[in-house]
């Protein structure tokens, strides 16, 4: 399958390749989908658009992201189904819920680690997580999207090691277990959500104890990255941005603001992740592209111009999750011209665009 | 935001909110200006400002409704109707044949108004309620949104006609924007209300009608609540005549108000089916936007809100909408009142047993627009029990009427004095 083969590519490759073998696999994902997904092929003849006919990348069917929150969202057979993922849902009233078959896990689980190989290098590291351990313990199928990251961490994992409780709160014995059990030639990774990260060390700078705490910290000498993701939500709130945050984690870490690494990523679109570069860019990788939409006309924007995210990738093949467009806003900065060399187009993410305050009388609807 | 008083004397203002209690002494001082006009002059003067708003403001579709709603002949009949029958008890003692006693109306005094951030210029009823029965008003505006609601108050204030010269009846409105943080402020001016209106939202109200209060000031509450629209059978042969109306209902305050429809129910078994009576709404649609109430700007969130409604239903349902954002029209199987999405997103449902709408209805239900045969008061006695105020027909639903939310507010606004009669 031309999906598997793009799949098999590096995950950084030149455009004038990409492009090509990209949207043959695009179209793949389209005739599957259109073929197997009654809501989709729907959709589609309400848009007038047929999978045989030639477009551009822009061109290619898109939907809110919001979609999986509304519906039940399977191509194929249910019974194929293995695992449910349910978003974190911070800013909406209900999860998303993605339908995964064995096919899509092991592509999602492909590209992630081969996108993750060229940021924090193929040797294996023991991992801290900013965590409790039942979070990744999921019922019945069904696993949150924390859950989900976690997991997506253990190809790279020599250990996984959880420090906090099942409130969040910090669990002194497990970091100091974990501590002790890290040698010295060892290379180590933190790694948890934005927010999870932030309110922890909050919570500790309040009770006093963020010194204590960096202080066992500063005991690992071979630290190399922090990862975290989950998204920006809960820190803009309070008025966090990312160059606090980096500032702030890498004194907590004592680590350099450099290894901070954000990755910017959704639970519709597993695997194809975008972490940070040394520069502060993210990369769309050989198995996903971007495009920007004009927040009035949703046509695509030229670099340098902010709009809606759109990404695609054609590895879902359980659910039509291959070309999605997001409230969250961004701008490509460029194609090919990042320093960090990877090629393809580079964008930053800017914020999730605020919901309007005025609300009408109608909303007692909810009530 | 910084307290500010932005209307008063008959102008817009932009004055750092200083003295609140001098504003309200100076309100209260025309009282007795307000006092001495008879409710006559003050409605015919309402009558030719209502005349010269249509013609300064052709074409501007909420200055005709309003404009409508200030005609002489509307204002008195809404007094009438809420005031026993005889409007003139603004004005004297009347003899209602009740009994060995005549009665009269006093103006409470001083009507402050918390406006909704949704539609602040629904304010301008209230306002106007509370100059008719003779009160002098202060307003506080929403944070956004407001600007439209001044400039509209000093055009009535430019108005003069026989007997009233605009300006000095526009001395009797102050209007300013608070910090809803502010809850000094907020009890200082609440303390001294002999009535509250507030419009909002379940916090808004909850936080309003928690605010410090004299012991006797009455509250008038224009709460949040949902409003939808059915079809009968029988009314469905009239269909390219009601879609229209129900367009023009859609489009007028986009929706955000409490008595604009979001879902339409269509009775099987008619004319014409749900499906086309959606898609006759959707040309209707085009129609009303594209020549009587244009469509403003529509916000990057609420754009991505409709494309999501659109989306859902293209996969489930049936949508019909314009090539832009302007309107969109949802036909669908799934029962019940759908969420609002508000912006000229509408839902039309078909129903088969119109007994079903009772389940659906509760205080929170406002207006029910109808299109109904013989079957209309027996229905509507039936399924208003558990809520729906007012059942108007097609193209009246976002009408001001009184009573409103259930209730006549011309009435809260006065005090009843009555003295035996001897006659």
């Amino acid at each position: 399958m031309l999906i598997d083969q793009l799949l098999e590519k590096a995950p950084f490759i030149e455009p004038q390749e990409k492009n090509k073998l990209f949207m043959v696999a695009l179209k793949e994902s389209l005739r599957h989908h259109y073929a197997n997904s009654p809501e989709f092929r729907n959709f589609a003849d309400s848009q007038g658009f047929h999978p045989e006919s030639e477009i551009t990348l822009s061109e290619a069917p898109y939907f809110p992201v919001s979609m999986f929150k509304h519906l039940d969202l399977i191509t194929g057979a249910e019974e194929l189904i293995k695992k449910k993922i349910l978003s974190s849902s911070t800013s909406g009233k209900q999860p998303s819920k993605i339908h995964l078959d064995n096919l899509t896990i092991n592509r999602q689980r492909k590209a992630l680690v081969s996108i993750m190989s060229s940021f924090i290098g193929k040797k294996k590291k023991v991992f801290i997580i900013f965590d409790s351990e039942s979070t990744i313990k999921g019922q019945a199928g069904t696993l949150s999207s924390r859950a989900g990251a976690i997991r997506g961490m253990l190809p790279f994992a020599q250990s996984i090691n959880f420090i906090l409780n099942q409130d969040l709160t910090l669990n002194y014995d497990l970091l100091e277990k974990a501590l002790s059990k890290v040698k010295e030639e060892e290379e180590v990774c933190f790694f948890g959500f934005t927010w999870i990260i932030y309110s922890l060390m909050l919570n500790l700078r309040k009770s006093g104890d963020q010194d204590k705490v960096a202080g066992f910290f500063n005991q690992l000498r071979n630290k190399k990255y922090c990862l975290h993701i989950g998204g920006w939500k809960k820190l803009t709130d309070i008025s966090v941005s990312k160059d606090l945050f980096n500032s702030e984690v890498s004194g907590f870490l004592n680590m350099g603001p450099g290894k901070i690494i954000d990755f910017y990523g959704m639970t519709e679109q597993l695997g194809t992740v975008y972490p940070d570069c040394e520069y502060g860019h993210k990369h769309a990788s050989t198995y996903s592209e971007i495009i920007i939409r004009d927040l009035d006309t949703f046509e695509p924007c030229p670099p340098g111009k902010t709009g809606f995210i759109q990404l695609l990738t054609p590895l879902p093949h359980s659910y039509p999750g291959f070309s999605v467009i997001t409230d969250d806003l961004g701008e490509i900065i460029g194609e090919d011209g990042c320093p960090c060399g990877r090629p393809g187009k580079y964008f930053v993410f800017k914020k999730r665009i605020e919901k309007s305050e005025i609300k009408g009388c109608g909303d007692t609807y909810e009530q | 935001m910084n307290n500010k008083l932005v209307f008063a004397r008959g102008r817009i203002v932009a004055e750092p909110l200083i003295n609140v209690d001098g504003l309200i002494n100076e309100l209260n001082s025309n009282l007795d200006y307000l006092y001495g006009l008879s409710v006559d002059e003050i409605l015919d003067h309402f009558d030719q400002v209502a005349i010269q708003l249509k013609d300064r403001g052709a074409g501007d579709n909420t200055l005709k409704v309003f404009a409508d709603f200030i005609k002489k002949d509307n204002l008195q009949e809404l007094l009438d109707f809420s005031l026993r029958g005889n409007y003139q008890v603004l004005d004297k003692f009347i003899d209602f044949g009740k009994s060995d006693y005549l009665y009269t109306c006093q103006p409470r005094g001083l009507v402050v108004h918390w406006l909704a951030g949704n539609v602040p210029l629904l304010g301008l009823y209230s306002i106007i309620q509370s100059m008719v029965t003779k009160n002098v008003s202060l307003v506080k505006a929403p944070s956004q949104g407001y600007e439209e609601l001044l400039r509209i108050l000093e055009l009535i204030s430019q108005i003069d006609s026989t007997s009233i010269k605009g300006a000095d009846l526009m001395k009797t409105v102050m209007v300013i924007l608070l910090d809803r943080k502010d809850q000094e402020l907020q009890n200082q001016i609440s303390e001294q209300a002999d009535v509250r209106v507030a419009w909002g939202g379940k916090e808004a109200i909850e936080a309003i009608t928690s605010l410090k209060k004299k012991l006797f000031s009455e509250d008038i509450v224009f709460g949040p609540k949902y409003s939808y629209g059915l079809i009968d059978r029988e009314s469905l042969k009239d269909y390219r005549k009601i879609t229209p109306r129900l367009a023009f209902d859609i489009c007028t305050f986009d929706q955000y108000a409490c008595s604009s429809p979001h879902t339409i129910f269509v009775e099987e078994g008619g004319e014409v089916s749900a499906l086309e009576f959606a898609e006759e709404l959707s040309r209707s649609l085009d129609f009303v936007s594209k020549k009587m109430i244009p469509k403003g700007l529509t916000e990057p969130n609420k754009k991505m809100d409709i494309l999501t409604i659109r989306t859902k239903y293209n996969m489930t349902g049936k949508v019909f909408n314009s090539s832009d954002f302007d309107w969109t029209v949802v036909y669908t199987t799934e029962e019940g009142l759908a969420e609002p999405c508000y912006s000229r997103v509408v839902f039309v449902k078909p129903i088969n047993d119109l007994l079903k709408l009772e389940q659906l209805n509760s205080p929170k239900i406002q207006t029910l627009g109808c299109a109904m045969g013989s079957r209309k008061t027996e229905l509507i006695r039936k399924i208003t029990k558990q809520g729906i105020d007012r059942c108007p027909k097609f193209g009246d639903m976002t009408k001001y009427e009184s009573p409103w939310d259930g209730f006549f507010p011309l009435d809260r606004m006065v005090r009843w004095v009555k003295v035996y009669n001897e006659s």
